[in-house]
């Protein structure tokens, strides 16, 4: 089933310095359920169509549908993930993952409940009291997942959120962000630089390329769920983390731009 | 021998405080200064006494006129800058007014404020209410300006509304600068007092201290001076007492030396 719709959607940011043409008649449906990753250049406009999915941005032109209905403005439907911290520092761990339910006036004892199956999902139950300056960044993101998941959004959407963690929190994450996905049956959307994690985590991989931004490649990883860490081992894990390189060697060329690192 | 941190930290601030005090007693003990430019201890007390029936009064209404400016200035500085917040209407409006009356340093109106209001309270409370509301309105505006525009897009996204975002994302945000605006509007409207009871004041504390300028005596000024100081403090550590309360979430840690902080992060990682 089409969860969501984008038809011909257009975006330009108009400038002093000039107009950038950031997204050129892009077209995407994206079924319920779906683990869905955009990659690309950067400047390709992978996080901008992030932003207009939640509403945070309007598109220049074109259809922005969501079952069906037009999406005008942001909504509790689709949370957002950012890869900053948007964790709210003034409020505790447990008032944070809150936060979305108390906007949808939900009675105390319900917003307890929705809070500790998360906190526990989340391994955090025992720091629900903390300020998230008193932990670590991998924890701080578990919560902004929390707070995200808790809200019981219909689509997820992720931009690059574990761009500025390290190797083990990131795949430590990866690991939960499946698990959740497969418990809740959401709809993601999800942002990021690292081919890897792509692979690892969507059931299909748009490969954005820019100037302007449009698909360029479409990928689906088939690695039977539930997936292992392991995978990112197997052989046929590697051949397509070397295509994918290949064809962001051949985009960022284009742009004129060093090779891609990952 | 190595001290405990705090013991050296005590005898560190100790140390200076006892070598004025000495150096007060021995100048004026010995003479070696007049007391007409700096009075003995035992003039100042001499000062007290004399001037004690009059003090309560002085101080009662001395005290009244700055909680009184200091509360309508505080309260209309908030305020208005929180409208402004939410309303890009008000901004456009009153926003350049603002702007335009900041730098106006408030000791150079005194002479219109007489001129308006004529010679009373009037025109002291007045004085007292603008230099805090400036205070205050200032900070205030530059708090919201500084919010993490991400903290608004994720309340967004998580289904709150305007008026949801303001409350429960913008007001925390700036309630710590706002205590810490509130600290300074406090002491600025301590000095407000006194400049305005300088300006054709009948009663209070600088009224007081004008009329011991009057009879050369230094002793009594000091003890004004004394007075207004005590409790400025006493007021500053209150607020920095709420203030600690309300800005348990920052990550500004009070106390400690900046750079002994990181310095002691360092160690520990060592170890």
């Amino acid at each position: 089933m089409k969860k969501i719709s984008l038809q011909k959607i257009n975006m330009t940011f108009f400038s002093k310095k000039g107009d950038v043409h950031v997204l050129d008649d892009f077209d995407l449906d994206i079924s319920e359920g779906e683990f869905v990753c955009f990659v690309g250049p950067s400047g390709c406009g992978k996080s901008t169509l992030l932003r207009i999915i939640a509403g945070l941005l309007t598109p220049t032109s074109g259809d922005l549908l969501m079952n069906g209905q037009a999406i005008l403005t942001p909504g509790a439907d689709r949370a957002m993930v950012f890869q900053d911290d948007s964790v709210f520092p003034w409020l505790t761990v447990e008032k944070n993952i809150e936060y979305g339910l108390k906007q949808k006036n939900m009675s105390r004892k319900d917003r307890r409940e929705v809070t500790d199956h998360y906190l526990n999902l989340v391994g955090l139950y025992s720091r629900r009291k903390a300020y998230p300056k008193e932990l670590s960044g991998g924890m701080r993101k578990r919560v902004d997942m929390a707070r995200a998941f808790a809200n019981d959004p219909e689509v997820l959407l992720m931009d690059e959120p574990f761009g500025m963690l390290d190797a083990m929190t990131k795949e430590n994450l990866q690991v939960e962000t499946l698990r959740i996905w497969a418990e809740t049956g959401k709809t993601i959307c999800f942002v990021t630089h690292d081919l890897e994690e792509a692979i690892y985590l969507a059931d299909r991989i748009i490969v954005f390329q820019s100037d302007p931004g449009k698909i360029h490649n479409i990928y689906y990883p088939e690695f039977e769920r539930p997936r292992s860490v392991d995978i990112k081992m197997s052989p046929e894990f590697q051949v397509m983390r070397k295509e994918l390189i290949d064809v962001m060697n051949v985009l960022l060329t284009k742009k004129g731009r060093d090779t891609y690192e990952a | 021998m190595r001290l405990n941190r705090n013991v050296v930290n005590r005898i560190q601030k100790t140390i200076p405080v006892l070598v004025l005090l000495a150096a007060w007693i021995i100048l004026t003990e010995y003479k070696l200064v007049r007391p007409l430019f700096l009075p003995s201890p035992k003039n100042l007390l001499d000062a007290f006494k004399m001037m004690a029936p009059q003090l309560p009064k002085a101080i009662g209404i001395s005290m009244s006129m700055i909680l009184t400016g200091f509360l309508i200035g505080s309260v209309f500085g908030i305020v208005s800058s929180m409208v402004m917040a939410y309303s890009r209407m008000f901004l456009n409006m009153f926003g350049s007014i603002f702007d335009f009356m900041r730098p106006i340093p408030v000791f150079a109106l005194i002479p219109m404020f007489v001129l308006w209001f004529g010679i009373g309270r009037t025109p002291q409370i007045a004085l007292i209410a603008l230099g805090c509301s400036v205070t205050m309105g200032v900070t205030t505006t530059e708090a919201i300006r500084n919010i993490p525009n991400i903290y608004i897009e994720a309340a967004r996204t998580l289904g709150a509304n305007r008026i949801k975002v303001f409350t429960s994302i913008v007001v925390p945000y700036i309630i710590p600068h706002i205590i810490g605006a509130i600290r300074l509007a406090a002491a600025t409207s301590f000095g407000l007092d006194v400049a305005a009871e300088f300006m054709g004041s009948q009663t209070g504390l600088g009224y007081l201290m004008i009329v011991q300028q009057q009879y050369l005596r230094t002793s009594g000024i000091l003890v004004i001076v004394i007075i207004y100081s005590t409790f400025a403090i006493v007021v500053d550590r209150l607020i920095a007492a709420i203030e600690r309360r309300a800005t348990v979430w920052t990550t500004r840690s009070g106390k400690s030396h900046a750079l002994d902080r990181t310095y002691k992060a360092a160690g520990s990682r060592k170890a």
